[in-house]
Protein backbone atom coordinates (compact mmCIF):
# COMPACT_ATOMS: atom_id res chain seq x y z
CA UNK A 1 0.00 0.00 0.00
CA UNK A 2 1.36 3.33 -0.60
CA UNK A 3 2.41 5.06 2.11
CA UNK A 4 0.97 8.78 2.73
CA UNK A 5 2.95 11.83 3.06
CA UNK A 6 2.09 15.34 4.48
CA UNK A 7 3.38 18.56 3.06
CA UNK A 8 2.80 21.55 4.81
CA UNK A 9 3.95 24.98 3.49
CA UNK A 10 1.64 28.29 3.72
CA UNK A 11 3.47 29.29 -0.07
CA UNK A 12 1.79 27.17 -2.50
CA UNK A 13 4.89 27.50 -5.24
CA UNK A 14 6.64 25.37 -1.98
CA UNK A 15 4.57 23.00 -1.70
CA UNK A 16 4.78 22.29 -5.74
CA UNK A 17 8.21 21.98 -5.29
CA UNK A 18 8.10 19.10 -2.82
CA UNK A 19 5.54 17.50 -4.82
CA UNK A 20 7.98 17.59 -7.72
CA UNK A 21 10.66 16.51 -5.95
CA UNK A 22 9.07 13.46 -4.65
CA UNK A 23 5.93 12.69 -6.92
CA UNK A 24 8.18 10.12 -8.25
CA UNK A 25 8.46 7.68 -5.07
CA UNK A 26 5.83 5.16 -4.30
CA UNK A 27 3.56 8.15 -2.04
CA UNK A 28 0.04 9.98 -1.73
CA UNK A 29 1.15 13.91 -1.45
CA UNK A 30 -1.56 15.15 0.68
CA UNK A 31 -0.82 19.08 0.99
CA UNK A 32 -1.65 21.97 3.43
CA UNK A 33 -1.23 25.58 3.60
CA UNK A 34 -1.92 25.97 7.52
CA UNK A 35 -1.28 24.38 10.99
CA UNK A 36 -4.69 23.85 11.34
CA UNK A 37 -5.57 22.40 7.61
CA UNK A 38 -2.39 19.92 8.66
CA UNK A 39 -3.77 19.05 11.63
CA UNK A 40 -7.68 18.71 10.48
CA UNK A 41 -5.90 15.87 7.84
CA UNK A 42 -3.76 14.16 10.32
CA UNK A 43 -7.28 13.59 12.41
CA UNK A 44 -9.15 12.01 9.98
CA UNK A 45 -6.34 9.88 7.99
CA UNK A 46 -3.79 7.77 8.41
CA UNK A 47 -0.36 9.75 7.60
CA UNK A 48 3.34 7.99 7.20
CA UNK A 49 5.10 11.59 7.21
CA UNK A 50 4.84 14.85 7.38
CA UNK A 51 7.00 17.11 6.18
CA UNK A 52 5.94 20.70 8.15
CA UNK A 53 7.42 24.65 7.61
CA UNK A 54 7.79 26.50 10.30
CA UNK A 55 6.99 29.77 8.98
CA UNK A 56 2.63 29.30 9.38
CA UNK A 57 0.50 32.04 9.02
CA UNK A 58 -1.47 30.31 11.99
CA UNK A 59 -0.12 28.04 14.41
CA UNK A 60 3.95 27.96 13.36
CA UNK A 61 5.31 24.45 13.14
CA UNK A 62 6.80 23.70 16.13
CA UNK A 63 3.25 23.91 17.81
CA UNK A 64 1.38 21.77 15.07
CA UNK A 65 4.53 19.42 15.52
CA UNK A 66 3.59 19.48 19.77
CA UNK A 67 0.04 18.49 18.82
CA UNK A 68 0.94 15.69 16.92
CA UNK A 69 3.74 14.09 19.37
CA UNK A 70 0.95 14.32 21.90
CA UNK A 71 -1.82 12.08 20.24
CA UNK A 72 -1.17 8.59 20.87
CA UNK A 73 -1.62 7.46 17.11
CA UNK A 74 0.92 10.15 15.70
CA UNK A 75 3.40 9.92 19.03
CA UNK A 76 6.81 8.92 16.65
CA UNK A 77 5.25 9.73 13.34
CA UNK A 78 8.69 11.08 11.24
CA UNK A 79 8.54 14.64 11.14
CA UNK A 80 11.02 16.57 9.42
CA UNK A 81 11.11 20.48 9.40
CA UNK A 82 11.94 23.07 6.49
CA UNK A 83 12.74 26.43 7.68
CA UNK A 84 14.72 29.19 5.85
CA UNK A 85 16.93 29.21 9.69
CA UNK A 86 17.46 27.24 12.37
CA UNK A 87 16.32 28.96 15.53
CA UNK A 88 16.51 27.99 19.02
CA UNK A 89 13.26 27.11 19.56
CA UNK A 90 14.52 23.80 17.21
CA UNK A 91 17.06 23.15 19.75
CA UNK A 92 14.23 23.16 22.82
CA UNK A 93 12.18 21.07 20.63
CA UNK A 94 14.86 18.57 20.06
CA UNK A 95 15.15 18.15 23.47
CA UNK A 96 11.83 17.59 24.41
CA UNK A 97 11.23 15.36 21.36
CA UNK A 98 14.20 13.44 20.03
CA UNK A 99 12.80 10.86 18.08
CA UNK A 100 12.25 10.61 14.45
CA UNK A 101 12.70 14.48 14.22
CA UNK A 102 14.68 15.67 11.39
CA UNK A 103 15.59 19.52 10.12
CA UNK A 104 16.17 20.92 6.27
CA UNK A 105 17.14 24.15 5.70
CA UNK A 106 15.80 26.11 2.74
CA UNK A 107 17.14 25.90 -0.24
CA UNK A 108 17.64 21.58 0.43
CA UNK A 109 19.13 19.22 -1.22
CA UNK A 110 16.54 17.56 -2.70
CA UNK A 111 18.35 14.61 -3.17
CA UNK A 112 19.16 14.74 1.08
CA UNK A 113 15.51 15.27 1.54
CA UNK A 114 14.35 12.11 -0.96
CA UNK A 115 16.83 10.06 0.69
CA UNK A 116 15.33 11.13 4.08
CA UNK A 117 11.53 10.48 3.09
CA UNK A 118 12.59 7.01 1.90
CA UNK A 119 14.61 6.05 4.57
CA UNK A 120 11.73 7.24 7.49
CA UNK A 121 9.26 5.61 5.10
CA UNK A 122 11.37 2.12 4.99
CA UNK A 123 11.64 1.83 8.75
CA UNK A 124 8.07 2.65 9.71
CA UNK B 1 -0.08 32.18 -6.93
CA UNK B 2 0.03 33.76 -10.78
CA UNK B 3 3.46 33.95 -12.36
CA UNK B 4 3.39 35.89 -15.67
CA UNK B 5 7.15 34.68 -17.15
CA UNK B 6 9.71 32.67 -16.83
CA UNK B 7 13.67 33.76 -17.55
CA UNK B 8 16.37 31.27 -18.10
CA UNK B 9 19.94 32.39 -18.22
CA UNK B 10 22.65 29.59 -19.50
CA UNK B 11 25.89 29.45 -20.49
CA UNK B 12 28.96 26.85 -20.84
CA UNK B 13 26.74 23.62 -20.67
CA UNK B 14 23.74 25.26 -21.22
CA UNK B 15 22.64 23.77 -24.51
CA UNK B 16 22.72 20.21 -23.53
CA UNK B 17 21.10 21.35 -20.14
CA UNK B 18 18.23 23.40 -22.45
CA UNK B 19 17.30 19.72 -23.77
CA UNK B 20 17.00 17.88 -20.73
CA UNK B 21 14.94 21.04 -18.96
CA UNK B 22 12.48 21.82 -22.02
CA UNK B 23 12.38 17.64 -22.26
CA UNK B 24 10.81 17.53 -18.84
CA UNK B 25 8.14 20.33 -19.57
CA UNK B 26 4.85 19.27 -19.88
CA UNK B 27 2.53 20.40 -23.31
CA UNK B 28 0.03 22.29 -21.09
CA UNK B 29 2.48 24.80 -19.88
CA UNK B 30 1.69 28.27 -21.43
CA UNK B 31 3.87 30.83 -19.75
CA UNK B 32 6.12 32.85 -21.99
CA UNK B 33 10.40 32.05 -21.41
CA UNK B 34 12.81 34.95 -22.49
CA UNK B 35 16.60 32.67 -22.61
CA UNK B 36 19.63 34.41 -22.48
CA UNK B 37 22.13 31.61 -23.44
CA UNK B 38 25.79 32.55 -23.96
CA UNK B 39 27.74 31.47 -26.99
CA UNK B 40 25.33 29.57 -28.91
CA UNK B 41 25.62 29.57 -33.09
CA UNK B 42 24.66 33.13 -34.80
CA UNK B 43 22.83 31.40 -36.78
CA UNK B 44 19.31 32.80 -36.77
CA UNK B 45 17.29 29.49 -35.88
CA UNK B 46 19.83 27.18 -34.10
CA UNK B 47 18.53 27.17 -30.91
CA UNK B 48 14.93 26.46 -32.17
CA UNK B 49 16.03 23.47 -34.27
CA UNK B 50 17.82 21.93 -31.42
CA UNK B 51 14.84 22.62 -29.01
CA UNK B 52 11.80 21.61 -31.14
CA UNK B 53 12.84 17.96 -31.30
CA UNK B 54 12.49 17.78 -27.54
CA UNK B 55 9.22 19.51 -27.02
CA UNK B 56 6.04 20.52 -27.74
CA UNK B 57 6.48 24.62 -27.39
CA UNK B 58 7.10 27.48 -29.74
CA UNK B 59 10.81 28.45 -30.06
CA UNK B 60 12.01 31.53 -31.77
CA UNK B 61 14.48 34.36 -31.33
CA UNK B 62 13.57 37.42 -29.94
CA UNK B 63 12.83 40.32 -32.36
CA UNK B 64 12.81 43.75 -31.36
CA UNK B 65 9.85 45.09 -29.72
CA UNK B 66 7.96 42.00 -30.39
CA UNK B 67 5.06 41.50 -27.75
CA UNK B 68 5.56 38.93 -25.28
CA UNK B 69 2.75 35.97 -25.84
CA UNK B 70 1.98 33.11 -23.86
CA UNK B 71 3.25 29.32 -24.62
CA UNK B 72 6.38 30.74 -26.67
CA UNK B 73 9.98 30.31 -25.64
CA UNK B 74 12.07 33.01 -26.71
CA UNK B 75 15.75 33.34 -26.99
CA UNK B 76 18.32 36.51 -27.46
CA UNK B 77 20.22 36.41 -30.65
CA UNK B 78 23.87 36.31 -30.59
CA UNK B 79 25.25 39.53 -29.31
CA UNK B 80 22.38 41.63 -28.48
CA UNK B 81 21.24 42.29 -25.04
CA UNK B 82 17.67 41.45 -24.76
CA UNK B 83 14.99 43.25 -22.49
CA UNK B 84 11.97 43.33 -21.03
CA UNK B 85 10.38 47.05 -21.62
CA UNK B 86 7.21 47.91 -19.41
CA UNK B 87 4.24 47.57 -21.72
CA UNK B 88 5.92 43.47 -21.92
CA UNK B 89 7.42 43.52 -25.01
CA UNK B 90 10.85 42.92 -26.11
CA UNK B 91 13.81 45.43 -26.62
CA UNK B 92 16.86 44.15 -28.38
CA UNK B 93 20.40 46.83 -28.17
CA UNK B 94 24.20 46.57 -28.25
CA UNK B 95 25.07 48.61 -25.66
CA UNK B 96 28.33 47.33 -23.63
CA UNK B 97 28.72 44.29 -22.54
CA UNK B 98 27.81 43.09 -18.79
CA UNK B 99 29.87 40.67 -17.21
CA UNK B 100 32.10 40.73 -19.91
CA UNK B 101 28.90 39.00 -22.08
CA UNK B 102 26.10 40.30 -24.70
CA UNK B 103 23.37 39.22 -24.23
CA UNK B 104 23.61 39.12 -20.62
CA UNK B 105 22.19 36.91 -18.11
CA UNK B 106 21.72 39.83 -15.49
CA UNK B 107 20.49 42.57 -18.07
CA UNK B 108 17.70 40.21 -18.70
CA UNK B 109 16.57 38.90 -15.60
CA UNK B 110 16.77 43.15 -13.86
CA UNK B 111 14.62 44.40 -16.48
CA UNK B 112 12.18 41.40 -16.48
CA UNK B 113 12.02 41.62 -12.32
CA UNK B 114 11.32 45.73 -13.15
CA UNK B 115 8.46 45.02 -15.25
CA UNK B 116 6.69 41.35 -13.49
CA UNK B 117 7.90 41.80 -10.14
CA UNK B 118 6.67 38.88 -8.00
CA UNK B 119 4.93 37.47 -10.93
CA UNK B 120 8.52 36.20 -12.20
CA UNK B 121 10.54 32.96 -12.44
CA UNK B 122 14.25 33.17 -12.84
CA UNK B 123 16.45 30.23 -13.60
CA UNK B 124 20.04 30.01 -13.43
CA UNK B 125 21.26 26.97 -15.32
CA UNK B 126 25.55 25.52 -15.94
CA UNK B 127 28.27 28.11 -16.91
CA UNK B 128 31.37 29.13 -16.11
CA UNK B 129 31.22 32.48 -15.53
CA UNK B 130 28.90 34.81 -12.37
CA UNK B 131 26.52 36.54 -15.26
CA UNK B 132 22.96 35.73 -13.49
CA UNK B 133 23.59 36.53 -10.09
CA UNK B 134 23.06 39.76 -9.68
CA UNK B 135 19.95 39.22 -11.80
CA UNK B 136 18.67 37.08 -8.86
CA UNK B 137 19.15 39.15 -6.39
CA UNK B 138 16.71 41.53 -8.09
CA UNK B 139 14.51 38.80 -9.10
CA UNK B 140 14.49 37.84 -5.06
CA UNK B 141 13.80 41.37 -3.72
CA UNK B 142 10.89 42.28 -6.06
CA UNK B 143 9.71 38.62 -4.97
CA UNK B 144 9.62 36.61 -7.71
CA UNK B 145 10.78 32.89 -7.27
CA UNK B 146 14.45 32.22 -7.83
CA UNK B 147 15.33 28.72 -8.92
CA UNK B 148 19.05 27.43 -9.38
CA UNK B 149 20.03 23.81 -11.37
CA UNK B 150 21.74 22.08 -8.79
CA UNK B 151 25.24 22.61 -9.09
CA UNK B 152 26.29 18.95 -8.75
CA UNK B 153 24.24 18.18 -11.72
CA UNK B 154 25.71 21.06 -14.03
CA UNK B 155 27.80 20.36 -16.37
CA UNK B 156 29.78 23.64 -15.52
CA UNK B 157 28.89 24.84 -11.84
CA UNK B 158 30.52 28.77 -11.42
CA UNK B 159 27.15 29.93 -12.43
CA UNK B 160 24.46 28.24 -10.66
CA UNK B 161 27.31 28.22 -7.16
CA UNK B 162 27.49 31.98 -7.62
CA UNK B 163 23.84 32.43 -7.80
CA UNK B 164 23.58 30.80 -4.36
CA UNK B 165 26.52 32.54 -3.53
CA UNK B 166 25.19 36.06 -3.90
CA UNK B 167 21.48 35.27 -3.48
CA UNK B 168 19.57 32.88 -0.76
CA UNK B 169 18.18 30.89 -3.41
CA UNK B 170 14.56 30.06 -2.75
CA UNK B 171 14.89 25.97 -4.75
CA UNK B 172 18.27 24.34 -5.93
CA UNK B 173 16.89 21.53 -8.02
CA UNK B 174 18.00 19.10 -11.05
CA UNK B 175 17.07 20.10 -14.36
CA UNK B 176 14.28 16.92 -14.43
CA UNK B 177 12.56 18.45 -10.87
CA UNK B 178 12.61 22.21 -12.78
CA UNK B 179 10.92 20.95 -15.80
CA UNK B 180 8.36 18.97 -13.59
CA UNK B 181 7.90 22.12 -11.18
CA UNK B 182 7.57 24.52 -14.13
CA UNK B 183 4.46 22.41 -15.68
CA UNK B 184 2.68 23.02 -12.71
CA UNK B 185 2.60 26.54 -13.04
CA UNK B 186 0.73 26.43 -16.04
Amino acid sequence: MKKNVLIVDDFEPNLLVLESILEDLPISIIKAVNGEDALRILLNQPIDLILLDIKLPDINGYEVARMIRKHKKSKSMPIIFLSGFVDQEYSEFIEEYSNNIDFFQKPFDSDELRKQVKHYLNHK
Amino acid sequence: MNYEAVVIGASAGGLGALQVLFSNIGNKFKLPVLIVQHLHPESEDYLSQLLKSYSHLRFKEADDKEPIRPGTVYYAPANYHLLVSNDKSMVLNVDEKVNYCRPSVDVLFESAADVYGPHLIGIVLTGSNQDGAAGMAMIKRKGGLTIVQDPKEAEVDAMPRAAIEKVKIDHILSLEKIGKLLTKFY
